[in-house]
């Protein structure tokens, strides 16, 4: 792609004209006191959607995740903004936010077990989340219970309702995470790692289940991950974070084919190099991220960038690279 | 719950008993020759013979412990030195008052402590958990009898409000059901705090706020039985003590209870009281047990499934 390069505001500005978007992030930060833990993320994903957050454990994704629903306890504090639905989650008090949680954007979770309340049948948490969201009576209620364990591929689902969590399989448990997340029809669905802790042919299962039940439902999916194997299956659209900012962001097929921040671009390499099995997590660069109290002024990856040159220690630019492809590094538009 | 597992629960019960029943055989002969504690000095040695073979201490271990067992089933365990009734009943009077009191302080403990350590939780690091954690440190640090001598200092000397001593109206019960419970209200309350911050900790408090539960129903809903299935271990224990009697309690207080009997008994040296009292105490703590091993599986299904998966651990 040898488009030429635009400096944009910032990498919000080049969706900021789509306005079918469900879930628009704009400047999103998440702060600990003066610490900054996630800077300037702004992404926006429309209904039927798919966007991958990826980037090293600790980059701040799951933060980036938390903030968006409102999910975040002092000392913890998020700044910016976060359109779902067309209401604003930032600043709105947490009470409020009772009725968007769970109703508008429902969340799944990396280890499903846990995520489960252990003294409660899976068949009572999903109606739970029903009796918030609906309408529906409890006769209704139950039944619906059942159609949902049926439709996420839960055998048997009439006896299944009454299992506690602790009689089920990690990957039925993910199973119930998403019957009770799609109880209300949500129209964003934010996964956090949701098929790391499963093994690998319950992953497939899983991703699979996800991307059916989007084509028919039009949710918006934003899926956290570190497996690029993962991205390569399910993302439309890709951001790659990196020390608690967005470094580049765009068209799946446009980041993976042609990837113009060097951090991308060592991940794109070392995941399809020959020895490396599908399913490899990203840590293979060398060196280790910063953490958020010794980032280094201008790039935060320049400590482990082997194209860094002076001009680095000044923060870069957020480059369009390509049509909805953006990437903040100061040669992000030099098209190697 | 399933049969077999309530039949495993119960033959321990009955080995625990068995091994109380020999302990305080043990622990009552090794403590010397009863005859000799208890008759006069100068008591001539034929009367001392005549008592031994009266209370059938002149016959074999073996012997005497089959006796003793036999006695144990049969309720038959011998007459108070001090006023020649059955032991049974000497004690057995005692029990409603002790009941009485026990189950009061119980109320006021649970009802101060496990408010105050859900309060203490959910303003963790704030000065209202400083506070009430600082108050809990005084409730179990100040020692029974002397929050009982300054309670009768200040309300039975000083104010003239309540009797200092005895029972029989609800004024008698007030000091004793306070200093009782306030002793142990404190401990409660920090049970009841680490064990509510570690589950308010726990991934699926997280779900069920990103579900949309409102606060209240997370707190009390969700987080609390989970809390609770810790407390009630750490309870048992506490209600079976307090059930066995509170001897400094209703010694300070002259409550005439099982404790402050006990106490006398020692004193006097009524063995066959003393061993009732034992016997009781000890009968207390094992169905106690049984009772909060039975609550625990109700309370959590993975104890249930555990439980029907491997038979008894
Ligand atoms: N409560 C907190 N207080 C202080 N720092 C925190 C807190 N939670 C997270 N962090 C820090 O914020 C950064 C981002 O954390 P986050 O959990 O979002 O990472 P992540 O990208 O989800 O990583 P992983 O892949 O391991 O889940 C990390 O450096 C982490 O140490
Ligand atoms: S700005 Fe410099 S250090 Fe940062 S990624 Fe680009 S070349 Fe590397
Ligand atoms: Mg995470």
């Amino acid at each position: 792609m040898s488009l030429s390069p635009t400096i944009a505001e910032g990498a919000a500005g080049a969706f900021r004209s789509n306005a079918a978007a469900v879930l628009a992030v704009e400047s999103l930060a998440v702060r600990r006191g003066g610490l900054r833990l996630v800077e300037e993320v702004s992404f926006s994903v429309r209904p039927g959607e798919t966007l991958c957050l990826v980037g090293e454990s600790g980059c701040g994704k799951s933060l980036t995740l938390m903030a968006m629903l409102g999910l975040l306890r002092a000392p913890l504090a998020a700044e910016g903004s976060v359109r779902l639905a067309g209401r604003q989650m930032i600043g709105t008090p947490d009470a409020a936010l009772d009725e968007i949680r769970g109703r508008d954007a429902a969340m799944i979770f990396q280890n499903p077990m846990s995520a489960l309340n252990p003294l409660r049948t899976v068949g009572r948490q999903i109606e739970e989340a029903l009796r918030l969201h609906t309408d529906l009576g409890g006769r209704a209620r139950r039944r619906e219970v059942v159609a949902l364990l049926d439709r996420v591929g839960i055998a048997d689902p009439a006896r299944r309702a009454h299992a506690y969590p602790n009689q089920l399989s990690g990957g039925m448990c993910q199973r119930v995470m998403i019957a009770m997340a799609i109880a209300s029809r949500p129209k964003v669905l934010l996964a956090d790692e949701p098929t790391t802790a499963l093994d690998v042919t319950i992953q497939a299962q899983i991703l699979d289940l996800l991307k059916a039940l989007q084509v028919e439902t039009g949710m918006a999916l934003v899926f956290v991950t570190h497996d690029l194997g993962v991205v390569a299956e399910i993302a439309d659209r890709v951001a790659v974070m990196y020390a608690g900012r967005i470094v580049e962001t765009g068209p799946a097929d446009a980041l993976f084919g042609d990837p113009r921040h060097p951090y991308t671009r060592a991940l794109v390499e070392c995941q399809i190099g020959p020895a490396t099995p599908r399913g490899a997590m990203l840590d293979t660069i060398e060196g280790s991220v910063p953490p958020p109290g010794a980032r280094p002024g201008g790039c935060a990856f320049a400590t482990r960038c082997s194209a860094a040159m002076g001009i680095c220690t000044v923060a870069p630019p957020a480059v369009s690279v390509g049509p909805d492809h953006v990437a903040s590094c100061h040669f992000a538009g030099a098209g190697q | 719950m399933n049969a077999g597992f309530v039949l495993t629960k119960l033959l321990r019960c009955a080995a625990t008993l068995f091994l109380a029943l020999t302990f305080v055989f043990v622990v009552l002969r090794l403590s010397g020759d009863p005859v000799e504690r208890m008759l006069p000095d100068d008591t001539p040695p034929e009367v001392q013979e005549r008592y031994r073979e009266m209370w059938g201490l002149d016959r074999s271990l073996p012997e005497q412990f089959v006796g003793y067992l036999r006695s144990v089933v049969t309720g038959d365990l011998g007459f108070s030195f001090r006023d020649g009734r059955e032991a049974t009943e000497v004690v057995m009077e005692r029990v409603p008052a002790t009941l009485t009191l026990a189950s009061l302080a119980l109320a006021l403990m649970l009802g101060v402590g496990i408010p105050a350590g859900i309060f203490a939780a959910l303003n963790k690091d704030t000065w209202l958990d400083r506070v009430t954690m600082g108050a809990t440190v005084l409730g179990y640090s100040v020692p029974n009898f002397f929050l009982g001598i300054l309670l009768i200092m200040l309300f039975s000397m000083t104010l003239r409000w309540l009797p200092s001593s005895g029972s029989g109206s609800w004024q008698h019960l007030v000091m004793p059901v306070v200093t009782y419970g306030t002793a142990y209200a404190g401990t409660v309350a920090r049970f009841t705090r680490s064990s509510m911050l570690e589950v308010l900790g726990q991934p699926f408090m997280r779900t069920a706020w990103a579900k949309g539960v409102r606060w209240r129903a997370r707190v009390l809903g969700h987080a609390l039985p989970n809390a609770a299935i810790p407390l009630v271990t750490v309870m048992g224990i506490r209600i079976g003590a307090m059930i066995g009697g509170a001897t400094v309690i209703e010694t300070v207080f002259g409550y005439p209870g099982v404790g402050s009997l006990l106490v006398n008994s020692v004193a006097q040296r009524d063995l066959a009281v003393v061993q009732v009292i034992v016997l009781l105490i000890a009968f207390t703590m094992v169905i106690v047990n049984l009772c909060v091993d039975l609550a625990y599986t109700l309370l959590d299904p993975r104890v249930a499934a555990l439980e029907a998966r491997g038979g008894a651990k």
